[in-house]
């Protein structure tokens, strides 16, 4: 890279805050998906929005693709450089700015840790919702490119629904605050066109966040059952029944195994088949009453018991299971493909059941763990990627999956993203017509496609868009 | 516009598409091929294109029209389908022209209720109401709109149909570009077929009110029962009726729980007239139509902390309020350029004053310049979907 741009851009972050040894940028080079790796060209971590901006002018003028990174524990090559360029990073940018306990909001630097928001805002009695499996380690500027989810978002929604307002530096390097004081605003969303851009439309560097009020009640129950399939079918049932648990989760035999083994055991029972947390936030009367309808659902579908627990300690021990399944599953592999699907909730047991076909087929280890209650699956993969056969079988493995899914209505990815794991696959989900707007309104927030090149848009239709295939209303009215 | 009047309307009519011709040309195509094929006739027509549903919010999302600066209004109300009701995954799909009291019984069969719920839903199209960005008193829970669509299929200017999002109640495939489309008033598509996310219909309603001496009561009241424990379905303060100053909850869920929160309101904020089951829907109901009581002018918005001082600032207008988001409907008196500058200065100035039912002069003083800021990309989404600018409005999102 250009020695010159290089000063540049150490004269705004300085010495500390540029990484440009190859040793060091080597950690940059994928995100949590490591099967695809390109190493940056130079790594820049801004302090704060200003630094951002001055340094993304820079590169804007020298042309240089931009890769927007958090903690890197996305699971698509979200955050991987695949054409080079510059990685901009917001490790640095971790102040808390602001928590309005009377407004319930809180305004962030991009790079805060998910976790740590809930921290500091937990002596007021309020807390931050998206509650990520890898919330200990990922962004909230991760989680609001993704639009992440969690367990709790089945009753209080994606990051979407608690991002209030962003400060976004545009590829040129220009700072534009999206936030709009009216939840119906004034005026195209960009925020919420934001979310879930996948870092396509800019670097976010402070968001202003929705906080959430603990509720009086909270409710955990760990229902144990002899089969995957009625696990499965209970969970169909209770979201039938209109019921609103705050949580839904479902870990199969080898999940429950690997969990117990590790450090994160939970006191699941090993010898189920399956299990299903669940757990009930609200008013004791409101909760109680969910839960009395809950029970029959279970009975009736065969679980072998049901668990209380009985103070907020075990309540954290059966989380700690569930939260740190995939870390659990290093045991059993040195690498796991976690898939991430999502089909209609009234057909969980059909695509589990289909997902474990395809895998025995093919002799692949396949493991579920999954929010149940929103009819996101995970089903993982162990393998090892030195294995190249191995490998194949697990990439063809997954495709099968997400088509089952795609064929039952389902779709390609409920919380992770597309990424570059998913790219090609868009083509199973939208038609040309579709992929043609999205890249529309990817030109028009970033006409040189310059911001995480190589992610999502599916290479057939950016190479038309490179070509210019795309209208602007100077050109045609010209 | 290149064509007389006439000559165009009857040249669409010989293409088969129903059009009435006054107040104002509109067009009802009779599916989504027809839809899409007007809009290329206006396009060659160089007509300037306001898509509607019933036309009920016209007046504020597209002042154009009433000022005589649209050539043809696009109606969705005969794409009335019901699509996909899953009941057991609490997700609908339907097209645009369905109205929302339609959609309502039809998801009541199964348990289910829609938000928002908005004033007269029997004239209240979904893609009208998605279009507007509308959200009811329901908000208050719930969230917006926006939050609950799940996806949308759309066509756009030069007719090409879309999708983005689906039929599921997560899903992060893509942009979320029915979020985009939901509230841009039609200047980037014509919406039609949406899904959305279902609720259940609660177990038991209740409605408290209380009769307040003034909007400083109303609103310390509104923050008791907000720090109560209690979580109410809406929440709105208004000074509409004789009586004055009043503030309404509803409460919605739960049989015991309800009764919980009513007791403990009682206690924690004395007072309420209590009403239960079919008298609190129909209460809540009638809280709802009050944004219909007089067109509503402007529209006051920001941090909850600052709704009474922003009360304040426009003593003696008459207002429907929802304080836990703070959104003010201020409604119409004789607005001018300078009364409502006035009223800029007047409040906190973090706190956003947009315009509704105004005269077109009052819009033109209180649009936001579309060259600065997020204006930027709201211009350039806009040229890049609607390139020949034929479904363009001259005062939203932002000033030319
Ligand atoms: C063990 C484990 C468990 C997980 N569990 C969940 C889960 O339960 N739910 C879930 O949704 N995800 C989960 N994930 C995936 C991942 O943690 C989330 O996608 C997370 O939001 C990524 O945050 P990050 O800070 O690591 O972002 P990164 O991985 O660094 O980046 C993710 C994407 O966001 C972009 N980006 C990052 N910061 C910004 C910014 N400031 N502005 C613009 N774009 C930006 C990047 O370019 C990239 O495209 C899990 C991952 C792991 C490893």
């Amino acid at each position: 890279m250009d020695h010159s741009l290089l000063n540049g851009l150490r004269a705004i972050v300085g010495p500390d805050s540029l990484v440009t040894e190859p040793t060091a940028r080597f950690a940059y080079e994928s995100d949590g998906q490591m099967l695809e790796r390109q190493m940056p060209d130079v790594v820049v971590l801004p302090r704060d929005t200003a630094e951002a901006a001055a340094c993304m002018k820079l590169l804007h003028q020298a042309n240089v693709p931009l890769v927007p990174r958090g903690a890197g524990t996305g699971l698509t090559g979200g955050a991987t450089p695949v054409e080079g360029g510059a990685l901009v990073g917001t490790a640095r940018m971790r102040d808390v700015l602001e928590i309005d306990t009377r407004d319930r909001l809180a305004r962030v630097q991009a790079g805060v840790v998910n976790v740590e928001l809930t921290r500091c805002c937990a002596e007021h009695g309020l807390f931050y919702a998206p509650d990520p499996s890898s919330q200990a380690v990922c962004t909230i500027g991760g989680n609001v490119a993704n639009n992440s989810g969690g367990p709790h978002c089945l009753k209080y929604g994606a990051t979407t629904r608690h991002v209030l307002g962003l400060v976004v530096v545009t590829a040129e390097g220009e700072v534009l605050d999206l936030s709009s004081p009216d939840p119906d605003p004034d005026g195209y969303d960009l925020v919420g066109l934001f979310v879930g851009s996948e870092g396509m439309f800019g670097l976010a560097t402070e968001i202003t966040i929705r906080l959430c009020v603990e509720p009086p009640v909270v409710e955990t129950l760990l229902a144990i059952f002899p089969t995957l399939d009625a696990c499965c079918d209970s969970v169909s049932e209770i979201i039938a029944s209109r019921l609103e648990p705050s949580a839904i989760e479902v870990m199969d035999k080898l999940t429950i195994e690997a969990v117990e083994a590790s450090v994160f055991a939970a006191g699941y029972p090993k010898d189920a088949e399956a299990v299903c947390l669940l757990e009930f936030e609200g008013g004791e009367a409101e909760v109680a009453a969910t839960v009395d309808d809950v029970l029959p659902i279970l009975e009736r579908h065969g679980r072998l018991e049901v668990r209380r627990a009985r103070d907020s300690k075990e309540r954290a021990r059966l989380w700690a299971g569930r939260k740190g399944a995939f870390g659990a599953m290093g045991r059993i592999a040195p690498d796991l493909y976690v898939a991430d699907a999502v089909a209609p909730r009234t057909r969980l047991r059909e695509i589990v059941g289909i997902a474990t076909e395809i895998c025995a087929e093919r002799g692949l280890l396949l493991s579920n763990v999954f929010h149940a209650g929103d009819g996101n699956l995970h089903p993982n993969i162990s393998y090892d990627r030195r294995n190249r056969d191995e490998v194949e079988k697990v990439l063809e493995a997954g495709e099968l999956i997400m088509r089952a899914c795609l064929e039952r209505g389902g779709s390609l990815t409920g919380e992770h993203g597309v990424g570059l794991e998913k790219r090609e696959q868009m083509h199973n989900l939208f038609n040309a017509q579709d992929l043609e707007v999205m890249a529309r309104v990817r030109c028009a927030l970033d006409p040189a496609l310059r911001m995480n090149p190589g992610k999502m848009i599916p290479l057939r239709r950016r190479m038309e868009t490179r070509a210019g295939g795309l209208p602007r209303r100077e050109e045609s009215s010209a | 516009m290149t064509a007389s009047a006439s000559e165009w309307q009857t040249r669409l009519e010989a293409q088969g598409v129903e059009l009435e011709r006054s107040p104002y040309p509109v067009a009802a195509p009779e599916d989504v091929n027809q839809l899409a094929d007007v809009l290329r006739f206006a396009a060659s027509e160089k007509l300037r294109v306001v898509p509607t549903g019933l036309g009920g919010k016209l007046a504020w999302c597209r002042p154009e029209v009433a000022a005589g600066e649209a050539d043809l209004l696009l109606s969705t109300r005969r794409l009335d389908a019901v699509i996909d009701y899953v009941p057991g995954d609490g997700t609908l799909t339907a097209q645009a022209g369905c109205t929302l009291s339609a959609l309502g019984e039809t998801v009541a069969t199964g348990g289910h209720r829609i938000t928002p719920d908005v004033p007269r839903p029997a004239s209240a199209t979904l893609g009208g109401v998605l279009g507007a960005g509308q959200s009811g008193p329901d908000r208050e829970a719930l969230g917006p709109v926006r939050h609950h669509v799940l996806g949308c299929h759309v066509v756009l200017a030069d007719g090409t149909t879309a999708k983005s999002g689906g039929r599921l109640v997560k899903n992060v495939t893509g942009f979320d570009l029915h979020r985009l489309y939901t509230g841009s008033r039609g200047t980037l598509c014509v919406i039609i077929e949406a899904s959305l996310r279902l609720f259940p219909i609660p177990e038991e309603d209740a409605v408290l009110e209380w009769q307040t001496a003034d909007a400083a009561e109303a609103i310390a009241l509104a923050d008791a029962v907000r720090d109560s424990g209690a979580r109410p379905r809406t929440m709105t303060v208004d000074n509409v009726a004789e009586a004055g100053w009043r503030l309404h909850v509803g409460l919605a869920g739960r049989r015991k729980q309800i009764a919980w929160e009513c007791d403990h309101l009682a206690e924690a904020a004395p007072g309420a007239e209590l009403q239960e089951g079919a008298a609190a829907r129909a209460r809540s109901a009638h809280v709802r139509d009050l944004e219909l009581h007089a067109p509503v002018a402007l529209r006051l918005s920001g941090r909850p902390s600052r709704t009474l001082q922003a009360l304040q600032s426009i003593e003696g207008r008459t207002v429907l309020v929802q304080p836990g988001a703070f959104v003010c409907d201020v409604f119409a008196a004789d607005d001018t350029p300078e009364t409502v500058r006035a009223l800029r200065t007047a409040l906190p100035s973090d706190v956003h004053l947009a315009a509704r039912h105004v005269a077109p002069d009052v819009h033109t003083a209180l649009a936001r310049d579309a060259a600065t800021g997020d204006g930027r990309w709201m211009r350039a989404l806009a040229e890049r979907l609607d390139p020949e600018g034929l479904l363009a409005c001259p005062t939203f999102p932002r000033r030319p």
